[in-house]
């Protein structure tokens, strides 16, 4: 057998662009090195890949670019731990090592006719860009959308440069909020954890695909926001993050009851999760 | 058709085994029985219940190479990866064996056959087989699985630790076996259940058996059945194990739980494992290799800035015990346990997954 | 050929047999020590530059005297990384044992003239500066040593097992000893990265590498006293190499 055929070595790829998006996160623009790779290669929004920093090993990673270019992916990643941090270390034109896409994405084929309510909270934004630019290019084919986004502060807030277009597409409604503001930072919108942004939301259950994703308390509280709404467990839609080492259903790290998240998820209908021992409590 | 062999015939197969592949049967280790290499007849145990580890560690290394690397500026040059060579238990790179004379084997995968593999494994590994196919093949597993000749035997003696009664998965077997030897006390049963299997037995002139003969292997099974003491009511047991987390057994187990995976390390059916990268002290020559997890540790769960989903030693063990006999089922269409016993017999502090499941039965 | 990284060794109060360990190093002493250029190593060179920056400082031994907080504390201010090499830079190991009696009962046992001795309490490095990585060991672990020295190299976060002895050992494939014979092994609480050394020899682990994470002391100490042991022998087992460590409070506590 070939080292192409094994599933556990990856493919090596390209630093194109490194852009800072706040203090500890930036997005990486990656082209495969194997142009062939490259043409073949597409994915679906809220997929991840594993990245392979050589020397110092590899983490799952969500894609945040637009599934419709094939020329390049890209990755928008928080330094948090040794990878990250060796990623960080790196600059463009150098390389590291790709394989992927695993999991399922978000629900853009069930969202089709239908309003799109997306809540996000700090790095849990990039998984959820591929369905911004996919419904903003794709207009007519969904109906209202409206994103609540939270961060800690102003300065952790994700693609602020990409938020006076998206404020401008038809039909479109953001609404941004921050735990704190620091002394010397402006902000103009609400202040509190994303969930205080539910009493501004214009969603309603009716017609509505839900997309959430960010840190775990912050999607219990979402939940629990929306459910108290009316919304059902069929049109919540979450992103989950466990431990995963491969990637391929194989080292078992990321299973939650009979869920491997790395293939079953990441992305999860609530129905499917909730009776789920270990999920609950979430209720 | 089922064949008969006496003794001396049967010594004269194993012997060649032994000479014409790497022959893995039960040997002495100390107080019990485990798998080994033998190199001679002599070496091989008869009179064991079952061995000390399951064969998985045959196929899924304890610790293993998954690719090296050599890294210069611009350049990556992945430099090997499999087919790997055979591992023995106790294989290290280099320096963990200190104080032990171990021999790691080198090079390609090469025909082994396993004696003496007690039916409650055979399934085992039959489960583990589909967990390293399903979606991705797993070539580490795969290349050293698929160059193994398992050559099973019928169950005649049980442990106070057996329960795979219960599961239908012992002490006899139907399937997944290349050869299959049953005791019938003064001669041998042998069956053959693949190509390899009888190719192996039709180089030998052996005689078939007779109908009493087959009888006589159902009389066999039937009086080894009558051993068993310990039982797992397996009815609706996909259900029972979730339905109560909050039920008072689970944390009387839990104040006894070490979090030591001594468990999940013995279960023939326990596939986890990490991955992580080593150095040379020359920085250029990296790989990547994969050593046995446990998600009875701590940080098996555990993600980036310290979050971890079973921090909870509770937690923790309701992941082993609710994977094993609820999860793995949607997941597989396999319970994940054999009955194989080992998971009890090897807790240092005796924890029972039989008594648990009694316990939330209500029994 | 880019410049080797600064290597320095120092020893507080210890036996010097992490040292030795590192000189005494089976088959890669060479390759260990060529690969870094070493600075400070009263062991094994004979010139030693003191008070200069590195990129890797090892320390051997725990504080037992005030001038040794001032050295430690100007060895972290000139290094990149600090690990401690071995159970009494960790956790003060053997040198613990004196810190539940009045240090001048346990100065008159060891001296005749005390007026020069001004000893305190054994206390670990990592209480007095902050460390990167802890090697724990009696003596340090070669393998451990061995994934530190290669991850400092390059910067990597070296891979330090934080779970049990136990799952190496089962790795090994050995027998049980504490199930199969009752052995009072300490295995299932003690931090792994030593490729279980005694037992594959046959005998119990000693607790020489201090607690795992989220070891369950107590309900090891009553397997062991189902198993025969007595109280005073339990509370040496679970202190000898750890001190009084919070993880054991509760065993040390009882006795």
């Amino acid at each position: 057998m070939s080292v192409r055929n094994n599933a556990y070595v990856p493919e090596m790829a390209t630093i194109e662009k490194i852009e800072r998006e706040t203090n500890d996160v930036n997005t990486y623009t990656l082209t495969f090195k194997d142009k062939a790779k490259q043409k073949d290669y597409s994915f679906a929004g809220g997929q991840f890949n594993m990245l392979s920093i050589f020397g110092f090993g590899e983490a799952p990673i969500s894609i945040s670019s637009d599934p419709q270019d094939r020329n390049e992916i890209q990755h928008t990643v928080r330094k948090v731990g040794g990878v990250t941090e060796a990623l960080f270390n790196l600059k463009e034109g150098e390389v590291l090592g790709m394989r992927g896409p695993y999991g399922r994405g978000w629900p853009l084929k069930e969202a089709k006719g239908k309003n799109i309510l997306v809540v996000a909270g700090g790095i849990g934004l990039a998984p959820l860009r591929p369905v911004i630019t996919q419904v903003i290019k794709n207009r007519e084919e969904y109906d209202r959308f409206e994103l609540l986004y939270g961060a800690r502060t102003p300065g952790d807030m994700l693609f602020t440069d990409e938020f006076d277009h998206w404020q401008k597409v038809k039909n479109f409604r953001l609404l941004f909020s921050v735990d704190a503001v620091p002394k010397d930072q402006r902000w103009d919108h609400n202040v509190g954890v994303v969930t205080t942004l539910f009493d501004q939301m214009s969603s309603t259950p009716s017609r509505t695909i839900v997309m959430t994703c960010g840190p775990e308390i912050m999607m219990k509280f979402a939940l629990k926001a929306l459910l108290a709404r009316g919304f059902n467990s069929s049109q919540i839609f979450l992103s989950l993050e466990r431990r995963m080492e491969c990637g391929l259903k194989k080292c078992g790290h990321c299973q939650i009851g009979e869920k491997y998240v790395c293939s079953d998820g990441p992305v999860f209908p609530w129905a499917e999760i909730k009776d789920i021992p270990e999920i609950v409590g979430w209720k | 058709m089922p064949k008969i062999m006496d003794e001396k015939e049967l010594q004269s197969l194993l012997g060649l085994l032994i000479k014409e592949y790497r022959f893995i049967g039960p040997v002495r280790k100390d107080l019990e029985t485990g798998f080994g290499e033998i190199k001679s007849l002599k070496e091989l145990v008869k009179d064991y219940t079952n061995t000390i580890e399951p064969p998985k560690y045959l196929f899924l290394t304890p610790q293993e190479t998954l690719f090296s690397y050599e890294m210069k500026k611009e350049e990556i040059t992945i430099t090997k990866t499999e087919e790997q060579g055979h591992a023995a238990l106790g294989d290290r790179p280099s320096l963990w064996s200190e104080g032990i004379a171990v021999e790691p084997l080198q090079g390609k995968a090469i025909q082994q056959v396993i004696f003496g593999v007690r039916p409650c494994d055979v399934h085992g590994i039959r489960m583990m087989d589909k967990v390293f196919k399903e979606d991705f093949d797993d070539t580490y597993y795969q290349s050293k699985r698929n160059k193994t000749i398992i050559f099973s035997v019928t169950c005649t003696s049980v442990s106070d630790y057996c329960f795979c009664q219960s599961w239908g998965t012992g002490p006899s077997l139907k399937d997944g076996f290349d050869l299959l030897l049953t005791d019938l006390g003064d001669r041998y049963l042998i069956e053959t259940g693949s190509k390899e299997g009888n190719e192996i037995i039709g180089k030998m002139r052996l005689r078939d058996a007779t109908p009493m003969e087959l009888k006589q292997k159902a009389a066999v099974i039937k009086a080894t059945e009558a051993k068993f003491t310990r039982k797992l009511n397996i009815k609706d047991i996909q259900q029972i194990m979730i339905s109560q987390p909050e039920h008072p057994t689970w944390k009387d187990k839990a104040d006894r739980c070490l979090s030591c995976g001594n468990c999940t390390s013995v279960c023939p059916t326990c596939y986890c494992f990490d991955v992580q990268e080593k150095g040379d002290y020359n920085p250029s020559n990296m790989e990547r290799y994969r050593l046995w997890d446990s998600c009875q540790l701590l940080e098996y769960s555990q993600v980036a800035l310290g979050g971890n989903f079973r921090r909870e030693r509770i937690s923790r063990l309701k992941q082993f015990m609710m994977h094993k006999l609820s999860f793995s089922y949607p997941q597989y269409g396999d319970f994940h346990c054999v009955g194989c016993g080992r998971c009890i017999k090897w807790c240092p502090t005796s924890i029972d997954l039989t008594e648990v499941a009694k316990d939330l039965r209500g029994e | 050929m880019a410049e080797k990284k600064k290597l320095g060794i120092f020893k507080l109060t210890s036996c010097a047999g992490c040292q030795m360990r590192l000189l005494y190093y089976q088959h890669r002493e060479l390759e260990a020590l060529t690969a870094y250029d070493i600075t400070y190593f009263k062991m094994g060179k004979r010139d030693n530059l003191e008070n200069i920056k590195v990129d890797v400082a090892l320390i051997e031994g725990c504080v037992t005297n005030s001038e040794q907080i001032d050295e430690l504390k100007r060895i972290r201010e000139n290094s990149t990384i600090l690990a401690t090499l071995g159970g009494c830079a960790t956790r003060s190991s053997l040198w613990g044992l004196k810190n539940n009696k009045p240090e001048k009962e346990i100065e008159e046992k060891a001296y005749k003239d005390l007026s020069t001795i001004h000893s305190i309490k054994a206390i670990p490095v990592n209480d007095v500066v902050k460390v990167d990585y802890l090697l724990p060991g009696c003596p340090v672990g070669e393998d451990e040593m061995t994934e530190f020295l290669q991850s400092a190299l390059v910067g990597r976060r070296p891979f330090i097992k934080p779970h049990s002895v136990c799952v190496e050992c089962k790795m090994k494939g050995n027998l049980c000893i504490l199930v199969a014979k009752k052995e009072p092994c300490m295995g299932p609480v003690t931090a792994a990265g030593c490729g279980a050394l005694c037992p594959t020899n046959g005998r119990p682990c000693y607790n020489c590498r201090g607690p795992m994470i989220a070891a369950n002391a107590p309900a090891l100490a009553k397997e062991f006293k189902k198993n025969g042991l007595s109280d005073e022998e339990i509370y040496l087992k679970f202190t000898a190499f750890s001190g009084l460590s919070k993880v054991y409070e509760e065993v040390t506590d009882r006795a």
